[in-house]
């Protein structure tokens, strides 16, 4: 693992080694030496639970060790050990090999405090509980909760912070980020409670009822993220597609999707949204497929036919992305139709994503060399958004667009291009005027001042 | 039994594991599994196990063929299959009567032998896939049983121990709701890639470089075609893909009138190819459609068998249904013309099986 920041890292693995090594210490004194066969029992499922994990996003796993934790609390409760549940988290933590190959002995030590620490805090969440609760199935329930959250709450803050520093982004982004995740282990940590007083009845034999949650866990934290990527490589595949036929227009899609992603956190987009925006931006022009390419790179104006069956992208697009479940919601910002901006009295209730995509899709077409056109500068295209804007392009959507840019301190357009094509005629510098299909329509059709062929 | 009746019995196994049945399904069955079953029923532990070992024992030395790790792998597996009998048995008929009643003596019986054929399809299965496959493709079964099991103790406990009742129920159900709701994303990740799947295919005719359900006619072809051939269920799926599919080249090649000449079928293939590669899922599938254009010895010679024949056949669907756009009073003008080419464009074979899937209608 390359690590960016190697001092915060470091420190914030010793940080947490050296309090759970201090924590141990104290509850030694204070609380019972728990036995040793749970002990090593409930290490050792601890240690499998984690080795049946599942990677999710770059650095973090999921898996069932919460079951585990919650069932050493029961158990160690019974003994009055506090020390027993530190000892587990931290046997699970050492334990687990791929830490060892090669030798990463931040992860070690991160792991072993970081499980330490949550499982003592969990204990003594639990440890407030009278004994006698624990023999009713529903009470148990309910206090076991207080416990479970709080092991869960140090857990996240933990990862988030070494997580965050090792990846250099922010607290709040990689606390997003692995969000979608926390929810998921509670079923599990419900499980180990109960599973806990199923060891204090039965004894060891319980233990291979242990492994049936653990491998039942990690088929399902596995499809959970297999969705996402099946996702994933659909988009993957149809950009694919776009690219074999067309350079340009693949290309564009994944500019389209950073500048509406722009707009998208200036507006204060949530980040479910902000996944659905970003989709219709790579997809809006999924339908440029079934345009011939002497049609997409012509030098000149269109004729009226060509522009017809030019135009007839947009409808194979919304009928590409109607027939995809996970894409048919972001099908309406692949219509010019909705893109348009009608100023209404109250626009509140509808979607906004068309509009950014559109406002985002103008600005790279006017931002990128075409056949017909060179790249305009990125002063003249932000002067032709502001002058649309209210008309053609929703307001707030410009507005954000050019913040965002500005506040970046980055530069588009003419002279910053870093991947201009080659044209075998070389196109005028202006002429055809503003942004794409506008000036390259017949006389007779309206002005639509969109991406269009762009 | 007698010392003199069990040596016999035990010669009898010895034989029995020379001669050899296989079954269609590919697992090598031992004719020595009756006659362990012989020694089940009539035999106490302490005579069936030295009968048995020593037997196999023997037997592992006499055998024709088999390198000293196979011999010993064998004589493991014969063990386990014995020792499951023997168990299977011994449970069935002192649990179900507390004595020797005919049903669950016969209905043991049945079991046991059922419990041998069992470990040696699981040894066959391991070899085959490994354990870690083996239990992927078992996963949805393991799942329901464990999860079973694990209900069943959370109600009533082991031992009148830990039984928690209904509650138990409720509280143990959590590792099957989560099998439902895993099984449930697992569909839905095959209908994300299906529905992909099926758009993409749908825009060349949307284009108009396509005959409209010309690719869905090709697909179903097509795997009629491999599921006569004998393709197993992976090859099957490629061939479908690759053939709803395989028109994709079209959008990313220029118009005939604009190149100057028709569609180069290579540069079509490779083009689709090359976007199907671009992920994992579809990978495979994209081998299927590179060699399509190729000539059918050169592709079996040269390339990976499965993917080379699936090639071929999607070749001769396409061809297939190009002739007779659909229109089923034409097929037997498209079958002479297809097998009137030269020999080394359409594969024997695939023609022999697109005659057959017709013939049955």
């Amino acid at each position: 693992m390359s690590v960016r920041r190697p001092n915060r890292v470091d420190l914030i693995c010793v940080a947490v080694g050296l309090a759970a090594v201090t924590a141990g210490v104290f509850v030694a004194r204070a609380s019972a030496m728990p036995s040793v066969a749970p002990l090593l029992l409930l290490g050792a499922l601890f240690a499998f639970a984690e080795h049946e994990g599942v990677v999710v996003g770059d650095r973090t796993g999921i898996s069932a060790s919460f079951m585990v934790t919650m069932a050493a609390v029961v158990v160690f409760r019974a003994e009055h050990s506090l020390l027993g549940p530190m000892l587990v988290g931290a046997i699970g933590g050492a334990a687990y090999l791929p830490h060892f190959r090669p030798f990463d002995w931040r992860k070690l030590v991160f792991n072993v405090g970081n499980y330490a620490l949550a499982s003592l805090c969990a204990a003594l969440a639990f440890a407030v509980v009278p004994h006698s609760a624990s023999s009713f199935v529903p009470t148990l329930l309910v206090v076991s909760i207080p416990s479970a959250v709080v092991n869960s709450v140090i857990d996240v803050v933990l990862v988030t912070a070494v997580v965050s520093a090792s990846t250099g982004s922010s607290l709040r982004g990689s606390f997003r980020e692995m969000a979608p995740t926390y929810l998921h282990v509670y079923p599990f940590a419900v499980l180990g409670v109960f599973m806990g007083r199923l060891y204090l009845e039965i004894g060891a034999a319980s233990v291979l009822l242990f492994i049936v949650p653990i491998l039942i866990a990690r088929h399902t934290f596995q499809t959970y993220v297999d969705l996402k990527q099946a996702h994933e490589a659909t988009i993957r595949i149809l950009i694919r597609a776009l690219e074999a036929k067309d350079a340009y227009t693949a290309g564009h899609a994944e500019r389209v999707a950073k500048f509406a992603l722009y707009i998208g956190s200036e507006l204060n987009l949530s980040p479910a949204r902000q996944e659905r925006l970003r989709l219709a931006a790579l997809m809006h022009d999924v339908g440029k497929l079934i345009v011939p390419n002497h049609l997409l790179n012509k030098p000149g104006r269109l004729t009226a036919d060509e522009y017809a069956r030019v135009r007839r992208h947009e409808h194979v697009s919304m009928e590409l992305l109607t027939r995809i479940d996970f894409l048919a919601p972001v099908a309406p910002s692949a219509s010019s139709e909705h893109a348009q901006f009608r100023p209404v009295s109250d626009d509140r209730g509808q979607p906004i994503e068309p509009h950014i995509v559109a406002v985002a899709d103008a600005f790279d077409a006017m931002t990128s060399t075409r056949s017909y056109r060179r790249a305009l500068t990125q002063q003249v295209a932000f002067d032709e958004l502001r002058k649309n804007a209210g008309r053609q392009f929703h307001p707030r959507c410009v507005d954000a667009l050019i913040t965002a840019i500005e506040r970046r301190g980055e530069h588009y357009g003419a002279g910053y291009e870093d991947d201009a094509e080659d044209w075998a005629t070389p196109p005028p510098d202006a002429g055809t005027g503003s942004a794409g299909l506008g000036d390259l329509m017949p006389e007779s059709v309206p002005r639509v001042a969109s991406g269009g062929v762009a | 039994m007698s010392v003199g009746a069990l040596a016999l019995v035990a010669a009898g196994i010895v034989a029995g594991e020379l001669l050899e049945i296989r079954s269609e399904r590919g697992p090598v069955l031992p004719l020595s599994h009756p006659v362990v079953l012989v020694v089940a029923a009539t035999a106490n532990v302490p005579q069936f196990t030295v009968t048995v070992v020593a037997a196999q024992v023997v037997a592992a030395f006499v055998r024709r063929s088999g390198t000293v790790s196979r011999r010993a792998e064998l004589l493991g597996q014969r063990l386990l299959s014995a020792a499951a009998a023997y168990a299977v048995y011994r449970v069935g008929v002192d649990v179900a009567s507390h004595g020797h009643t005919r049903w669950a003596v016969i209905g043991s019986l049945v079991l046991a032998g059922v419990a041998q054929v069992a470990v040696d399809e699981a040894v066959a299965a391991i070899r085959a896939r490994g354990v870690d496959g083996v239990l992927r493709a078992w996963a949805a079964e393991l799942a329901l049983v464990t999860s079973g099991v694990l209900m069943a103790v959370g109600a009533d406990g082991v031992g009148h121990r830990g039984g928690m009742g209904l509650w138990g129920v409720v509280v143990f159900s959590v590792p099957l709701l989560a099998t439902w709701y895993s099984f449930s994303r697992l569909g839905a990740i095959r209908h994300t890639y299906d529905q992909t799947i099926r758009a993409l295919s749908l825009a060349p005719e949307l284009g108009g470089f396509v005959r409209p359900g010309h690719a869905e006619r090709v697909a179903r072809l097509s795997v009629a075609i491999g599921r006569e051939l004998g393709l197993d269920h992976v090859a099957l799926r490629n061939v479908e893909i690759a053939a709803r599919l395989h028109h994709l080249g079209h959008l990313c090649l220029d118009d005939p009138e604009v190149l100057g000449r028709p569609a180069d079928p290579w540069e079509v293939a490779e083009a689709g190819a090359v976007i199907l590669r671009a992920t994992d899922y579809l990978a495979a599938a994209g081998d299927v459609l590179a060699t399509e254009p190729l000539r059918h010895r050169r592709a079996l010679d040269v390339l990976d068998e499965p993917s080379a024949l699936g090639g071929q056949v999607l070749k001769v669907a396409s061809a297939y249904d190009e002739l007779t756009a659909g229109d089923e009073s034409r097929a037997r003008g498209a079958l002479e013309a297809l097998h009137s080419g030269p020999g080394y464009v359409y594969d024997g074979r695939v023609l022999d099986a697109l005659e057959c899937v017709l013939a049955r209608g």
